[in-house]
């Protein structure tokens, strides 16, 4: 709840509230077809660096229409290069349907500055990123909640907790990322966890996450450390949420830090992470 | 600009010597409650010369020496002539008694039977009380605000914000005062009703326009609210219950014809329902506001009267222990008014102001709180000086001492790894001068012209250097609370002119410059109450308005019926939004967050009224655009806001169809809002991101609504002094599933995305009310 307090807190606060006027006013919602003008397709990118070894990739793709049917069709041939401060240059080769990954064996390092190039369709995207460090998470627990006497009425299941300590006299970002069973958990913006450490800095911190797991998952929890611009471009994907209701903020493209008209990000993070077993 | 002031005041006794005029003066008052009357017309018989009592009753009118006969003329009271010999200067009080006759009829305008063409004033409506309480009202709650937005250049964000809109200007632009005290935040359980209790509440004005020198502070309107003062010949009581609230009033004299109070109170207890409810999500939450109205007056001697009014209101959310909210105004003024002499009128206020918010999360293992508010401590004087018939100067000076403290966050239990925060306080003084006269120049020609200068000061408290692009922090420099760091203002001209054509007809005109240092730090698309005011300052430019107006004023059926027609040019300077994807919440650096840019809004209203006989109401139709450039949004091309609806029309009729019986109707159309939608998709993941290339670009489905009403007045028994009525009423009488915004939601398949159109208010809503008085 704590690391989404920044972010989400207010938002959920007068999103809940204005969710239980309309049920006392018996507001409704009535799914509808728009027609919507549609851009120029443009290139997509989502990349991410780390200091560990299999969690490196770029995605590459085109954006399509909005609406029921997006289709965005992934871009196989462009030649992608990452390249740090020191010198050291890393080939990423395509493996399927748009994906890139390193050609050997590379891990990031952090406090370098990696800088990444992609050539496609006869053009060039550059995009450059800190990697910043991570404090170690010291435990990850997790325990079963019932809705009944949660105070939060969450959903009946095991909720994950993790405690770190945050680096005091400098501005930490971080995002917490699931992964159930060997698959990441990104299926739509209320997956996004990310927050700033501007209400806890320097302490301690000890919280639980708002996602439900079950008997025999294994769960992996890792904390990656974010660049304040990342930070923001997580924030305003995590902010998607309840996108239009009574106090939907103004809509706007999400930040991007790749050059040439490119939209995306391109991340580079430490990561910190334990793995449970739910039993 | 202060010299000119003193001078004038020196001069006021050798004027008043070297003129063989005398001055009639007095008070203006109901006969029967002993309330104020304001904008009765004193004239003398035969039209010769005349003036007009003002906000507290009191009227000055000078006259060569001679016989006369005075009339006071009143819509809706009995005319009273009297005779008066004007050999020295003369005091008449009086007191005009209801008229018996008009009493069944309801009574729209409370001004002089031609004021409507005649007198020097455009772009402004009266409301008074009794014409709103016939009204259908939502859930039955009789709403100035909602009333307001039924007028022409007047528009509502929708249900569920608490915002109104006045010829295309923000939320933020609209002054809003209750007894000369400013209200942040004017609404309760999110803008489904206004913090005032119509028990209350005298009357209502609305300057969308022309803003008289001695307003100033925001940019498109001035909503002055009066409260009444009481009854100050006997006690009584009145009140009602209706479907969500109750209320009670009680008001009397202090001492007889001196001095009166009123006290009026309002609850709703929707939450005391939900506590019934089966669901546990409901019943252990509350939802409710209050309001707590109070007034005393005392008239000391014939020349000094003084008066305490005060308003304290709260709403209250809770969910469970996870979550509570609770918001609320407080305001204060004490005014005094002094009679210098006979021709000039003076009153001195002092306010206070304060809107507050808090939201905690008590019961949870990272519990805490955070509280917010904005506080203002002001001072006014307000001189009226009516030097002959053909003038009426008014001149004064007021300062106001903001106080914001934008957040303060605590851990609320020990185990909470919450850290206390706390934004930077800012204090600043809001400071202005002003002179204005009113000038008779013949029969025909009336102008008023008038200055005011404002200047905002920020003083003390830590204040941030930032870097040119305003994202980094370079310094912080803490200054003394009284020393002044950044001074801003300028002058702000107010004209006005009105030509008679003929009898019936008049073309008037207005120029006015305003100024406004506070700015509502919201980017969301409708105004909520966490929303925080930040003041001008470094790094943010006053914002300025200039505007423009014309408009053709007739009155036809013997002045039964008025017919205007108004049109408006505006343009704004440093009007703000904020960058994409800013973060307004906490942050101690909000002018990083601020693009400024500029503003225009046009438009024409047209509206007829009717305000006597047994059909009263009025039907008006607006044609309005506005846009805003800014660099930074929407790249930099001029883009639409939410208050551009192109068209708008309402209907508002009230019709007494027996001597028991009133029916009441309001019709609104208007052009659908406006928003902002995607253009394109991309993914992070399996997360459907958007493209967005205009900003609200999409227009939604056109508003309309049918909103009805009928009151029943029970029979009286003879000889009691009990009254009592019934209520009904049907909001949205035809269910109309008015769309406020569009939903986009990403179903489990991930294939695409789904829109959905978000309606608030799903089906109509009937209410009953009762209402009595002893």
């Amino acid at each position: 709840m704590l690391l989404t307090i920044k972010s989400k807190t207010m938002k959920n606060l007068t999103y809940l509230f204005s969710a239980f006027l309309i049920l006392l006013l018996s507001g409704c919602e009535t799914v509808v077809d728009l027609e919507l003008e549609q851009s120029e397709p443009r290139l997509s990118v989502e990349a991410i660096v780390t200091d560990q070894q299999d969690l490196n990739y770029v995605k590459l793709a085109m954006s399509g229409p909005y609406g029921k049917n997006t289709e965005t069709l992934p871009v196989r041939d462009a030649q992608v290069n990452l390249t740090d401060n020191t010198g050291e240059k890393i080939t990423f080769t395509h493996q399927e349907n748009g994906l890139y990954k390193p050609a050997s064996t590379f891990k990031g390092i952090a406090n370098r500055l990696y800088t990444l190039t992609i050539i496609a369709n006869g053009q060039t995207y550059t995009a450059s990123s800190l990697l910043p460090e991570v404090p170690q998470v010291d435990t990850v627990g997790y325990r079963y909640v019932e809705t009944k006497t949660d105070p939060f009425s969450r959903k009946d299941g095991y909720y994950l907790s993790l405690a770190f300590q945050d680096a005091p006299e400098v501005n930490n970002y971080y995002k917490i990322d699931l992964i159930r069973n060997g698959k990441l958990l990104q299926k739509d913006a209320s997956d996004i966890l990310v927050t700033d450490d501007r209400l806890f800095n320097g302490a301690h911190v000890m919280d639980e996450v708002n996602t439900t797991f079950s008997q025999g998952d294994e769960v992996t929890l890792n904390l990656l450390s974010l660049t304040k611009e990342a930070c923001e471009y997580y924030r305003a994907i995590s902010a998607l949420q309840g996108q239009g209701g009574l106090f939907g903020r103004n809509p706007a493209n999400l930040p991007t830090n790749i050059s040439n008209g490119a939209v995306g990000f391109f991340s580079a993070s430490a990561v910190s992470g334990k793995t449970v077993q739910i039993k | 600009m202060k010299k000119i002031l003193f001078l004038l005041v020196c001069l006021l006794p050798l004027q008043l010597l070297a003129q063989q005029k005398f001055t009639v003066s007095g008070n203006v008052k109901d006969l029967k409650n002993g309330e104020d009357l304001i904008g009765v017309s004193v004239g003398v018989a035969g039209g010769k010369a005349g003036t007009v009592s003002n906000v507290y009753g009191f009227y000055s009118l000078t006259l060569p020496a001679g016989n006369y006969t005075l009339q006071y003329t009143y819509i809706g009271y009995q005319t009273v002539s009297r005779q008066i010999t004007l050999d020295r200067n003369l005091v008449l009080n009086m007191e005009l008694e209801n008229d018996t006759k008009m009493l069944n009829e309801v009574v729209v305008s409370s001004q002089k039977e031609d004021a409507h063409i005649r007198q020097n004033k455009m772009s402004t409506e009266v409301l008074p009380m009794a014409t709103i309480k016939t009204l259908p009202a939502f859930m039955g709650e009789v709403d100035v605000l909602k009333t307001l937005q039924m007028l022409p250049g007047v528009q509502s964000g929708g249900e569920g914000t608490s915002g109104f809109y006045v010829r295309g200007g923000s939320v933020d632009q609209n002054l809003i005062l209750l007894d000369e005290a400013p209200v942040y935040n004017a609404s309760h359980l999110l803008g489904f009703f206004s913090v005032f209790n119509a028990d209350a509440i005298k009357d209502v004005e609305i300057y969308k326009g022309g803003i008289p020198a001695e307003y100033g502070g925001r940019l498109a309107s001035l909503v002055d609210i009066r409260m009444k003062e009481g009854n100050n010949k006997t006690f009584g009581a009145s009140g009602g219950v209706g479907t969500i609230a109750s209320r009670l009033t009680l008001e009397g004299p202090l001492k007889k014809d001196k001095g009166s109070f009123i006290v009026s109170g309002r609850r709703t207890y929707a939450d005391l329902f939900l506590k019934l409810s089966p669901d546990e999500n409901l019943n252990q939450s509350a939802l409710y506001f209050y309001d707590l109205n109070t007034k005393l007056n005392y008239k000391f001697g014939e020349k000094d009267r003084v008066f305490v009014s005060g308003y304290f209101g709260q709403d209250v959310f809770k969910f469970k222990e996870t979550l509570a909210m609770d918001w609320g105004n407080a305001t204060a003024t004490a005014r005094w008014n002094h009679l210098f002499t006979d021709k000039v009128f003076s009153n001195f206020t002092a306010i206070y102001s304060n809107f507050n918010y808090k939201i905690g999360s008590p019961g949870t293992a990272n519990a805490f709180s955070l509280k917010s508010n904005i506080e203002d401590v002001s001072l006014k004087a307000d001189l009226a000086y009516f030097p002959n018939n053909e003038n009426s100067i008014k001149f004064g000076a007021s300062t106001i001492y903001h106080t914001f403290k934008p957040g303060l966050i605590k851990p609320e239990s020990e185990r909470s790894s919450i850290r206390e925060m706390k934004l930077d306080n800012k204090y600043a003084l809001e400071n202005a001068v002003y002179l204005s006269n009113e000038q008779e120049i013949n029969n025909r020609l009336k102008l008023t012209y008038g200055l005011r200068y404002s200047f905002f000061q920020n003083m003390g408290g830590k204040v941030q250097e930032l870097s040119e692009d305003r994202q980094q922090v370079i310094s912080v420099t803490e200054y003394e609370r009284t020393e002044i760091y950044k001074t801003q203002g300028g002058l702000e001209p107010r004209l006005a002119a009105t030509f008679m054509l003929n009898e019936k007809s008049s073309v008037k005109a207005s120029y006015n410059k305003t100024r406004q240092y506070l700015h509502l730090a919201s980017n969301a698309t409708s105004a909520s109450p966490f929303d925080v005011y930040i003041p001008s300052g470094k790094y943010l430019k006053p914002q300025i308005a200039d505007q423009a107006a014309l408009g053709y004023f007739r009155n036809f059926l013997n002045n039964q019926l008025e017919a205007s027609a108004e049109a408006y040019y505006k343009t704004m300077q440093n009007q703000i939004d904020f960058r994409d994807n800013a973060d307004l919440a906490l942050n101690n650096n909000i002018e990083a967050e601020v693009l400024s840019g500029t503003g225009k809004a046009y438009g024409f209203e047209l509206m007829v009224k009717k305000h006597a006989g047994k059909l009263t109401g009025w039907a008006s139709y607006t044609f309005s655009r506005t846009e805003r450039t800014i660099d930074g949004i929407n790249e930099g091309k001029a883009y639409r806001v939410r208050q551009d609806k192109p068209h708008s029309a309402t209907l508002v009729v009230s019709y007494k169809i027996s001597e028991r019986m009133t029916f009441g109707l309001n019709q609104v159309y208007a052009s659908g809002n406006v928003v902002t939608m995607p253009s394109g998709a991309y993914r992070h993941g399996d997360i459907i991101l958007p493209i967005y290339t205009e900003r609200n670009g999409y227009r939604l489905k056109d508003y309309h609504r049918l909103d009805l009403s009928l009151t029943l007045d029970n029979r009286q028994k003879p000889g009691s002094k009990y009254a009592s009525s019934w209520n009904f009423s049907l909001f949205n009488a035809y269910a109309r599933k008015n769309v406020f915004s569009i939903a986009m939601e990403q179903p489990e398949d991930g294939t695409g995305i789904q829109t959905k159109e978000i309606s608030i208010l799903g089906s109509a809503f009937p209410a009953v009310t009762y209402n009595f008085k002893f």
